[in-house]
């Protein structure tokens, strides 16, 4: 049938309220009595809490609560319980809360924290990788064998600063070495960084006189934060209620679950007051989840005619003093390792590492940024050594329908060739060298990435018509400005025959929407989707059944076309949405049925846990999603600085379901790929944060610009809707190895640390034999 | 969280200038894009912010019968661009001016701000250093006129004494033939504080004056003399020769911006291209006339 609303453009449903000032954020919330919070965090890296006296802070006319560790032991983790919502017994990062402050005003409770007096014993620090991994390195957890986590998913090492250790082993690695002709290793870095949402972390929270509490937070996972929540408080999860409003910007760093903790602690300490916690940006860079760091050192075995038969990979991940999220990331990146390409024989060691520095977690690619970043200039590397075409190693070597991935399951759908080519035409890598200007230079990388979920991660959708016949649609994923709101609604849409105007969206709120696992890893379109789709389904077979009766004609006869219902031959009377909508009033004056509601879930079927020993599976992920990006820099080689010109884009999307948001989510990921290229870094002296304002965290402006040049590739995927891909987070990924690849190309240097500062290219330009 | 200050608006410059010395944890408050930045990071805690927009002429700009230009020390950037836009020899100052901050910091962000935060990086002031601006100064014993020059002491630190308020900036006339130029490093191409910082200033006598930001202590004039050859004709020999001595005069620091061999090395580059473009802009104000 002809598709009337997806695969359309449309503009984003939440776009007038968002430029006209009326969304409202959880900073925008006032109530009456309201508390204001302040949090007091460590100065220290790592160091034992001797003694917290807060009974002056306490004393404070004005001041409601004050809790630090010893009144709140309760413990937080997705993966592994390893964080405390306030430091027990010692501190592991500069920015970790050690007390929080609640009191009428937000002055009298940053006056409260300098009254609380904390006596700190330091204790060494792990600053560093290598420090981390050393022989009796000190422990940031020291009890990290106790710890609950998701057993033969995930491996800590007992007694080492290794929370999990993710291994693949595919094929004969020594034999794919001895079958090789070359053999190139190299080591590649990431450092931590900031997410840097325009929109702080925020909180309200507020427990009624029955022991209910509600909480409001910008966040990407409401059900995520009811059920960890639960658990670390004990309540049931029905007397925990969670309202996420619009959430400005979210990429990672507010998923899970983060500041509720502390704020829902204090509430329940000063029922029934609500109480309210907006960071500040300072403590959004030194006190909420940071990408992770990665040290790479890829090892790969290849023929004279360039393809690629063994890899052996490192990956230590500096998951900073908290893992509890980060330990997956490490999970996928290990699944993940051969990137987009067929090698036969795998060997990856990823390992999720313990410092001293700011708490590691989701960043939009969930590892796939950091870990092409290795892959992609390693392939890059060969190409150039073999005499090779940058375009050309990667077809060879590209996944096709019948590949393996590194977990050894067999690819089918597979897009990626056609990306390849896609970009590398936009672009023009092939232009002849006579073209080429004097240190301009284009690069070309690809990149691979599936849903890193639990094979559980479930998704529910509920519609209800309206007396009008337009439709809610309610979910529970948040709107954090990739556009999923535009794109449910179009779905259901479809599904039932409206315009897009008839269709409302709601924000979540978990005790009227109704489940989602969590607003991650692209997976919105994909699951939710599905749920929408079959939630649409279903009221409309309610509508047709009840039409069918009314208009004497067999339901599959009937069509719903802007919400008149007729028979698709055109012939005979009319019936509506509407005059449906609340059940079926017959020509007697009677009623029959009610008001029509649909409900729809969806789980991805069919998806295996991983040997802990090989990391072979059947299925590790739902589906993956391709592409591949290209760029043309100039460099100039006095000042070493990085012009970015052009950047073309190719994703194997499945189905575009709606082109305009689709070429948004696009620029908008190229733009954080080329920020991340060039300019973000946190940079730390002792652990503590020293860039932690914009001022000294450098992201990419307008300025810095590229031309874009973007398209499509649309390999069906058999159980998504329409046969749609999750692609959201994809759009970053290739960005910065392939600006990495460009610079290659026009000056002959490779800088293998992120980010790309100018300072490193003159110093790679000095040492560069001539 | 801000401290707590009170606001302050007076009539008249002796006013406030009486108010500046009898309050001395007092601040003038101009455009606010620094000091209010400050006071919320708790460096600054003002106990009252004067506010000297409304005081007669503090937003003002004339161009007297000499030639010379009057600017009001509370004028924003973005006023003072358009201002000078087309004015022969002050180029240094529109382009210093365009590459503070970004366009809604340069509606409020003022000139005179910009030079009494006494940064190092102050865009302007290497600008204001090669026009050989001299600043007028209001104080509880009446007016002085004091050279940019001997304004800056050290990192946050003028030569204005207590209750002492910059009023405004006087930049000589400049000649059709005279041609300056602003060249600033930084990491992002717009929204960024500079690495490095170089003006410089070319007259039809052949003098020529260069000045630094960010690579020392103050803003810095240095290089005023006279050179061999008009500026049309410099040899590479000559553009050489000034950027050894400018590149001796810059004792930079390793921070978070830049380390400090950088800044050295960007010192030679910008000066270079700076010649490079004054060159040419002279080359083309001799074809137009």
């Amino acid at each position: 049938m002809e598709k009337t609303v997806v695969g359309k453009s449309y503009p984003r449903l939440d776009g007038p309220a968002k430029a006209l000032g009326a969304a409202k954020y959880v900073a925008d919330l006032k109530m009456p009595n309201m508390l204001y919070v302040k949090v007091l965090r460590s100065p220290h890296p790592h160091a034992r809490i001797v003694r917290i006296d807060s009974s002056k802070a306490a004393a404070l006319p004005g001041v409601r609560a004050v809790l630090s560790g010893q009144d709140c032991q309760a413990m937080l983790g997705l993966y592994l319980i390893d964080r405390p919502i306030f430091a027990i017994d010692k501190v592991r990062f500069v920015g970790e809360p050690v007390a929080a402050v609640a009191a009428t005003s937000l002055r009298l409770a940053a006056q409260a924290l300098a009254l609380i007096a904390v006596e700190y014993e330091l204790l060494p620090p792990v600053l560093d990788l290598a420090t981390a991994l050393a022989k009796d390195a000190p422990l940031v957890h020291e009890k990290l064998h106790e710890y609950a986590h998701i057993h033969n998913v995930f491996f800590p090492v007992p007694h080492t600063n290794i929370s999990n250790h993710s291994k693949i082993r595919k094929g004969d690695v020594n034999l794919g070495f001895s079958q090789s002709d070359y053999v190139y290793e190299a080591t590649y870095r990431v450092p931590q960084m900031q997410h840097v949402p325009i929109e702080a972390h925020g909180a309200v929270a507020q427990m009624d006189m029955t022991g209910k509490v509600t909480i409001w937070s910008g966040c990407q996972s409401p059900n995520a934060v009811r059920k960890l929540a639960a658990v670390a408080f004990n309540l049931p999860e029905g007397r925990i209620r969670v309202i996420t409003p619009q959430v400005g910007g979210g990429f990672g760093g507010k998923a899970g679950i983060g500041i509720e903790g502390m704020v829902m602690a204090l509430a329940m300490r000063v029922a029934p007051y609500p109480v309210r916690l907006i960071l500040e940006r300072e403590e959004v860079f030194c006190g909420t989840a940071v990408r992770q760091g990665l040290q790479a050192t890829i090892k790969t075995g290849y023929t004279k005619e360039g393809r690629l038969l063994a890899q052996e990979a490192d990956l230590i991940w500096d998951g900073g003093a908290y893992t509890e999220y980060g330990v997956n990331i490490v999970r996928a990146a290990a699944y993940s390792s051969a990137g987009p390409y067929d090698i036969a024989h795998l060997k990856t060691d990823s390992y999720c590492v313990y410092t001293n520095t700011p708490v590691g977690g989701p960043f939009r690619g969930f590892g796939m940024g950091e870990l092409h970043w290795a892959l992609e200039q390693q392939i890059d590397a060969i190409a150039a050594k073999l005499g090779m075409d940058p375009v050309a190693i990667r077809l060879q070597n590209a996944v096709c329908d019948g590949s393996t991935n590194a977990t050894g399951e067999v690819l089918v759908g597979v897009g990626l060739s056609k990306c390849i080519e896609g970009a590398a035409r936009l672009i023009g890598m092939d232009a002849t060298p006579s073209e080429r200007k004097p240190n301009h230079g284009k690069g070309l990388a690809c990149m691979v990435k599936g849903p890193s979920t639990p094979g559980t991660a479930a998704s529910s959708a509920f519609i209800k018509i309206n007396e009008d016949g337009s439709i809610n649609v309610t979910i529970s994923s948040a709107e954090i400005g990739q556009g999923m709101q535009t794109v449910m609604a179009q779905i259901a849409a479809e599904e039932l025959g409206l315009s897009m105007e008839m269709v409302h969206i709601n924000t979540p709120d978990t005790d009227y929407s109704p489940y989602e696992w969590q607003t991650v890893a692209s997976r919105i379109t994909y699951s939710t989707g599905n749920a929408v789709q079959r939630a649409a389904r279903e009221a409309r077979g309610k509508l047709l059944a009840m039409a069918s009766e009314k208009l004497e004609s067999p339901p599959e006869s009937l069509t719903i076309v802007r919400g008149v219902i007729t028979r698709r031959d055109g012939i005979g009377p009319a019936t509506s949405i509407k005059e449906l909508a609340l059940g079926l009033s017959l020509p007697t004056g009677a009623g029959r049925g009610g008001p029509v509601m649909g409900t729809g879930y969806f789980i991805p079927d069919g998806i295996h846990g991983m040997d802990p020993e090989t990391g072979q599976t059947p299925k590790v992920t739902s589906h993956w999603t391709f592409g591949a990006q290209a760029a043309e820099v100039a460099v100039d080689i006095e000042t070493g600085k990085v012009n970015v010109l052009r950047v073309s884009a190719v994703y194997d999307t499945g189905f575009v379901l709606n082109p305009l948001l689709a070429l948004g989510q696009v620029e908008g990921g190229i733009m954080q790929g080329l920020s991340v290229a060039l300019y973000e870094e946190l940079q730390l002296s002792q652990g503590q944060v020293k860039n932690q304002s914009f001022v000294d965290y450098k992201i990419a402006t307008a300025a810095e610009l590229p031309e874009m040049l973007v398209g499509f590739v649309e390999t069906p995927l058999d159980d998504g809707p329409y046969g749609a891909r999750g692609f959201g987070e994809h759009t970053m990924v290739p960005t910065a190895p392939a600006i990495a690849n460009a610079i290659f190309n026009a000056v002959g240097v490779r800088i293998v640390d992120l980010p790309i500062t100018p300072e490193k290219v003159l110093a790679a330009l000095r040492a560069k034999p001539k | 969280m801000f401290n707590q200050f009170d606001y302050v608006a007076l009539p008249s410059w002796t006013l406030a200038c009486s108010f500046m010395a009898s309050h001395p944890t007092a601040m003038i408050y101009a455009g606010g894009t620094d000091i209010l930045v400050r006071c919320r990071e708790g460096r600054l805690l003002p106990s009252h912010l004067v506010d000297i927009k409304g005081l007669p002429g503090a937003t003002a700009m004339a161009q007297a019968e000499d030639g010379s230009i009057v600017i009001g020390a509370a004028t924003p950037l973005n006023a003072i661009e358009r201002f000078l836009k087309g004015k022969a020899g002050y180029e240094a100052l529109v382009q210093a001016a365009h590459v503070v901050g970004s366009w809604q910091i340069r509606n409020r962000a003022s000139l005179g701000g910009n030079i009494c935060n006494a940064s190092p990086a102050a865009d302007t002031a290497p600008a204001l250093l090669v026009l050989e601006a001299t600043l007028l100064l209001v104080g509880p014993s009446g007016e002085r006129i004091l050279p940019i020059g001997e304004f800056f002491l050290a990192p946050g630190k003028t030569a204005l004494l207590p209750g002492e308020i910059l009023r405004s900036i006087v930049l000589p006339a400049q000649t059709q033939a005279t041609v300056s130029i602003y060249l600033k490093a930084a990491r992002t191409k717009a929204v960024d504080l500079a690495q490095v910082g170089v003006a410089l200033l070319m007259l039809p006598d052949k003098n020529v004056r260069v000045a630094l930001g960010a690579v020392a202590p103050v803003p810095l004039l240095a290089w005023s003399g006279r050179h061999s050859a008009p500026p049309a004709n410099w040899t590479t020999e000559e553009t050489e020769r000034l950027v050894s001595v400018v590149e001796q005069m810059a004792a930079p620091i390793t921070d978070l911006r830049a380390t400090a061999d950088y800044r050295r090395h960007m010192v030679g580059v910008l000066l270079r291209r700076a010649v490079e473009q004054a060159t040419l802009l002279h080359q083309e104000r001799g074809e137009g006339r």
